[in-house]
């Protein structure tokens, strides 16, 4: 397909991606791909309306109008079964089972988000409308971003449609993608789905605080690999097709307080969460000091957790590291004038920080992992009792417990950076012997990786 | 110079699998119990072998035959007549299995004096897989041993198109192939010596030497009005449970793919063996510890027999029926050594007597 794809001229290439992609969403769903191109027809004409109107108020209500229609659209499929409950309530509605039944189009947060996104730029003045629906169609459709993100802006995607795509083959940035992909297949099918052959062994009815606290910290890992291996490929494909992605990680377990860690773990919707969210709510809030600031970070952090689904336990995880971000935030500056008049304590405060915010990261993350708030604090109450000792109720194999550790301590060497150099760096470097890199992934993955693997869990998303 | 970092990556990884799992070089050290591993020590012994077509009588079949039957002591009561028995009862195998081992073994159709088929049944009855067509434990168990064109005609008979290309994709990389046994062989390399050592050893009298399991399911019943079961004293939690679910199967309706799939490929090995002088015996051979006819009263008798060719032997159904009994199980599949032992000696009196 990229043979074809450069042998094109290059005003036929974004034609070709988008009938790759599609081909690629139409083969999921055929009515979620009438959706996906109903929604991107419209936002097409809504954007040029709102360019080309020279009324704010105009402006204002095709922009209104339109987002709040994506955002209902995308509650509708977010809270279903609340929604299913609630009609079911009222007698006369015949909707119960219309909610009931509804399955989320694969993708529908990421391209929505995208639709949101390029529609407030537009109206925001920061980029002209797009003209050209075919690139609009492929913003919203291109297909290694679609099933998982990252949600790439408009802007950046559009300049490299301009720029890019239009050039000839370039080797490097295919040497490059097929490494990004190899790494992505990597980290999910030796990593993540390895630490999963331990994790989902330990379920709840598990009771032991050992076993339980290795689950949360090989659940935090696999997580991380398992979302970073999917981001990679994305990226990946995207190269190979002249396309760079925004990546969604920057090494988040070196992250020294959560604040950081959120600038480092999916960076593209916490990103886009701050540009659209949390600063339109600082200026809201400016004037309420402390207390406005620590209702923005608790409104961006619920979001982001009800981004994830619709249930009380996705509520809990933003609401907890709502109370993770403000508690440090307003505790900042104090910490701050104490190790400045002991410097000789900035390492160990380097150290200590990092494994309080793993551990701050692993606690919140049992609210997103188990589908109930009690099961979680269940969980939680066991491991901080250190209820009934080294004791595994499930039947672990040991090779999948040392395989399960051996992988997490790679996961760990990934995540917290240490001394390995980033993708990009190390593909500027000794070129000559990446054949032998290249040749070495290969064969880890064709023969240490997981045959049942299960499915990327940011798919679901 | 970036182009060749990538032609050389998979030139050299390509080369890597040819060596290594296309030429078969690490068969050498796959895990002899695996289900593929014993079909490769099978395949490796039985081509090795110095035969002798007058005596020579292979029992194909999956684990209930690995364990109830003894081919050392059907070969000492064969007597002064001196049949060879070889095992072929390999875990996991089915008809389509047996029928790509014997291409593989037999690829002059001559070597048997007889080669027994072990049924589960000669009725249509519930079985656990809807396809079996699509049964991918096959490749598993075949790929490490077919040639190209064996694996690429195995592709053919896969119903979708994914599972065909990645049946043929084998025939190009291997490696994916041997990943289970390759990560067993890290954790556990001394076990895996052991293990390779204690197979060359047993060489073509594989299993002689085992005796089968001791234990019995004594006590097991099953009231199939009220569908309430009865547990042997011995068995665990996870054991009962292992004993219901086995049972659960009895609410499903008949297989029309199993029926399908058993007609096609015991055709096939009975036509395969046509203008051979080899006979081609079928068996049912004692599968639960609980009368067939108790289990499935109704169940009807299948197309496979009903259409068997002329060359074809069929063992009576009665012949082995006292032996679905508790006390001849160790488990809900696989006989004890005492079914083993009269289930080995009365298959021996009926092969002298009728072939």
């Amino acid at each position: 397909m990229c043979v074809f794809f450069y042998a094109l001229a290059p005003k036929w290439r974004p034609t070709c991606c988008l009938i790759l992609s599609y081909f690629f969403y139409f083969t999921w769903s055929i009515k979620g791909a009438i959706l996906l191109i109903t929604l991107t027809t419209l936002a097409f004409f809504v954007g040029i309306a709102i360019e080309t109107s020279n009324s704010l108020r105009v402006k204002r209500i095709y922009c209104g109008f339109f987002i709040s229609s994506l955002i209902g659209i995308l509650s509708i499929f977010k809270f279903n079964v609340e929604l299913a409950h609630l009609s079911n309530s009222f007698e006369n509605l015949n909707s119960t089972h219309f909610f009931a039944n509804l399955i989320a189009p694969i993708g529908i947060s990421y391209y929505l988000f995208k639709l949101i996104s390029y529609i407030l730029e537009v109206y925001w003045e920061n980029q002209q409308a797009q003209k050209n629906f075919i690139w609009l169609a492929l913003y919203t459709s291109f297909f290694p971003q679609i099933i998982s993100g990252p949600i790439q802006r408009s802007e950046s995607f559009f300049s490299q449609l301009k720029t890019d795509v239009s050039h000839s083959f370039d080797i490097k940035k295919f040497e490059y993608g097929a490494g990004l992909i190899f790494l992505g297949i990597i980290e999910k099918t030796v990593i993540a789905d390895r630490i999963g052959t331990f994790v989902y062994k330990i379920d709840t009815s598990e009771v032991a605080w050992v076993p339980l606290l290795l689950s949360a910290y090989g659940y935090t890992l696999m997580l991380f690999s398992d979302f970073a291996g999917v981001t990679h490929v994305a990226l990946g494909l995207g190269y190979l097709f002249s396309v760079k992605g925004p990546d969604n990680f920057n090494r988040p377990f070196s992250a020294t307080n959560i604040q950081d860690f959120w600038r480092r773990w999916h960076m593209s919707l916490t990103t886009w969460l701050s540009d659209y969210v949390f600063l339109p709510l600082r200026m809201v809030f400016r004037n309420f000091g402390n207390f406005g600031l620590s209702i923005s970070i608790m409104i961006n952090l619920i979001l982001i957790g009800i981004w994830h689904g619709s249930g009380w336990n996705y509520v809990a995880f933003g609401c907890l590291h709502g109370i993770f971000m403000i508690g440090s935030f307003l505790t900042l500056k104090k910490r701050n004038s104490f190790f400045k008049k002991y410097p000789a304590l900035t390492k160990p405060r380097t150290i200590v920080g990092q494994i309080v915010t793993f551990h701050m990261v692993c606690l919140a993350l049992l609210f997103f992992r188990y589908s109930s708030v009690s099961s979680a604090i269940n969980v939680m109450l066991n491991i901080v009792t250190f209820k009934s000792g080294f004791h595994f109720s499930s039947q672990i194999d040991y090779t999948i417990l040392i395989s399960s550790l051996l992988a997490g301590l790679v996961a760990i060497y990934l995540s917290a950076g240490l001394s390995i150099p980033t993708y990009e760096e190390f593909s500027n470097k000794n070129r000559n012997h990446h054949w032998v890199i290249y040749t070495i992934a290969a064969l880890i993955i064709a023969l240490l990786g997981i045959d049942s693997g299960a499915q990327f869990i940011y798919a679901k998303f | 110079m970036a182009t060749s970092q990538i032609a050389k990556a998979c030139f050299v990884f390509i080369l890597f699998d040819i060596f290594i799992f296309q030429l078969g070089l690490y068969n050498k050290v796959m895990s002899p119990n695996s289900m593929a591993g014993m079909a490769y020590y099978f395949v490796k012994y039985e081509k090795k072998r110095q035969v002798n077509p007058e005596k020579d009588i292979l029992i194909l079949g999956d684990s209930k035959i690995s364990e109830g039957f003894s081919a050392a002591r059907a070969r000492l009561h064969s007597g002064k007549i001196g049949f060879n028995f070889i095992q072929g009862g390999i875990p996991g195998t089915t008809y389509r299995t047996w029928y790509y081992l014997l291409k593989t073994v037999d690829p002059s159709k001559n070597r048997y004096r007889a080669i027994i088929l072990t049924l589960p049944s000669y009725r249509k009855i519930p079985y656990d897989e809807l396809i079996p067509e699509s049964r991918t434990l096959d490749i598993e168990i075949l790929a490490p041993i077919l040639a190209k064109n064996d694996l690429i005609e195995l592709g053919t008979h896969y119903p979708d198109l994914l599972s065909q290309l990645s049946i043929w994709s084998l025939s190009i990389i291997k490696a994916p192939l041997y990943r289970s046994d390759i990560q067993d062989f890290l954790f556990s390399p001394i076990l895996r010596k052991n293990s390779i050592a204690w197979r060359r050893n047993e060489a073509d009298h594989y299993l002689d030497s085992y005796q089968g399991h001791s234990e019995s399911m004594d006590g097991l019943s099953i009231n199939l009005t009220t569908h309430e079961i009865s547990f042997p004293k011995r068995l665990t939690g996870s054991e009962k449970k292992s004993v219901e679910t086995r049972y659960t199967m009895l609410h499903k309706k008949e297989s029309d793919s199993y029926e399908e799939y058993s007609l096609k490929w015991l055709n096939k090995i009975v036509r395969y063996y046509d203008e051979s002088k080899t006979k081609i015996i079928f068996l049912r051979c004692p599968t639960n510890p609980i009368p067939e006819q108790h289990l499935y009263p109704s169940g009807k008798v299948s197309d496979f027999l009903q259409h068997a060719e002329a060359n074809i032997k069929v063992i009576d159904d009665d012949l082995f029926k006292d032996l679905e009994a508790p006390s001849y199980f160790f488990d809900t599949f696989h006989m004890n050594n005492k079914g083993r032992n009269i289930f080995s000696d009365r298959l021996t009196d009926w092969l002298i007597e009728n072939i």
